[in-house]
């Protein structure tokens, strides 16, 4: 479009605007690329997460009182069963031995977490 | 969408360090298996299969999935330690009562692949438990005897050992007269060794439902066995019966 004569005249000088407060300019990050798109997962059903949560964590030290219970249940459930006695025996001691294998002495694993605190890079 | 950072494992040195760290804690739970199967930790090699799995464990860690990595290694290193201790000789050695310290032995493992939690030391409690840690327990306890009660009948089966599959009649009888989707879920984990979870996958449903499933038929079991007096059987519950529909119509 030309512009006419007119256009360009000159009108008077305004006051100086204020000027206006500058934030800060936050640090312009590079431009990544365009990630590729991946297909969307199925959709898990609700509660699978965290099934199966143990209330405790047994101890060394609750050992003597853990057998005691098995020899106490193993003694109700089997009473009517016509188990003989050595099977009975047998299955007390594999459950025994089961929950036994899982128990670590707390007072091992307080001694290893300060061995390995000792033995980390920079430390003694 | 997970991103290479998020997905993150350690470098080698990191990897490194935290088996350092954790050797000691590793060295426990191989020293716990071999004190449960009366076995050298040292000697039948259990140690060497701890550390082995520790620092598998350390190779694969990501810190940003927000699981600490003790609970991440437990148990893959007592599961390292005890397939050990079943290979050694050391496994073979009855001490005292004969036999059956080892047939005890062969039990127990097979027990821990039916409940791992039992790796990490701790009893197969549910989300629903009462609160009573007494009771609790017990209930727990009561589970794996009925459970070692199968596997045992299970391995007197497979030994051509008529006389013991004899001794636990009973508690056959018991099963023979559940449901056939309870029975499904007692031959698949019990004979075929199958876990929970790979049920659940199979029957294209949540773990939860199996898992729970398979403690009422526990807890059945355990009264039925223990009382003179008929016991109602359990019904298959609400989360199971799509499946129960399908089995049934194939």
């Amino acid at each position: 479009m030309v512009k006419k004569p007119e256009d360009t005249k000159i009108g008077g000088v305004k006051a100086t605007k204020e000027t206006q407060h500058i934030e800060g300019a936050a640090q312009v990050d590079a431009v990544s690329g365009i990630k590729e798109t991946t297909s969307i997962g199925a959709i898990g059903q609700a509660g699978s997460r965290g099934a199966r949560r143990p209330t405790r964590t047994m101890t060394l030290e609750e050992r003597e009182q853990l057998f005691r219970m098995v020899n106490e249940e193993a003694d109700k459930l089997f009473a009517n069963s016509g188990l003989p006695k050595e099977k009975q025996d047998l299955l007390q001691n594999a459950v025994k031995m089961a929950i036994d294998s899982g128990l670590i002495d707390s007072r091992d694993e307080e001694e290893e977490d300060a061995q390995g605190e000792k033995k980390k890079p920079g430390k003694g | 969408m997970e991103t290479k950072e998020e997905t993150r494992t350690l470098t080698i040195d990191e990897a490194n360090n935290l088996v350092i760290e954790h050797q000691g804690w590793a060295e426990s739970i191989a020293r716990s298996v071999a004190r449960a199967w009366n076995m050298d930790w040292q000697q039948d090699g259990l140690d060497g299969a701890a550390m082995e799995a520790l620092i598998f464990c350390a190779r694969r860690f990501q810190p940003s999935r927000g699981v600490p990595f003790r609970g991440y290694s437990r148990r893959r290193i007592h599961e390292a330690s005890a397939e050990q201790a079943r290979k050694t000789k050391g496994w073979q050695k009855a001490v005292g009562g004969g036999g059956q310290s080892q047939e005890a032995r062969n039990i127990s493992i097979e027990l821990l692949s039916v409940f791992p939690e039992l790796r990490g030391g701790q009893l197969p409690f549910m989300d629903e438990s009462g609160g009573d840690s007494d009771s609790d327990a017990r209930g727990a306890i009561r589970q794996l005897l009925v459970g070692a009660s199968f596997i045992a009948a299970k391995q007197g089966i497979s030994t051509s050992a008529p006389d013991d599959v004899m001794d636990y009649k009973r508690m056959i009888e018991v099963v023979a007269a559940l449901e056939s989707t309870h029975q499904m879920i007692v031959w698949k984990v019990y004979w075929e060794g199958v876990s929970l979870r790979t049920v659940a996958v199979e029957w294209e449903t949540d773990e939860l439902n199996v898992i729970r499933e398979h403690k009422a038929i526990l807890g059945y079991l355990a009264k039925q066995v223990s009382s003179t007096k008929p016991v109602p059987k359990p019904k298959v519950r609400p989360g199971l019966r799509a499946v129960a529909l399908k089995l049934k119509k194939r």
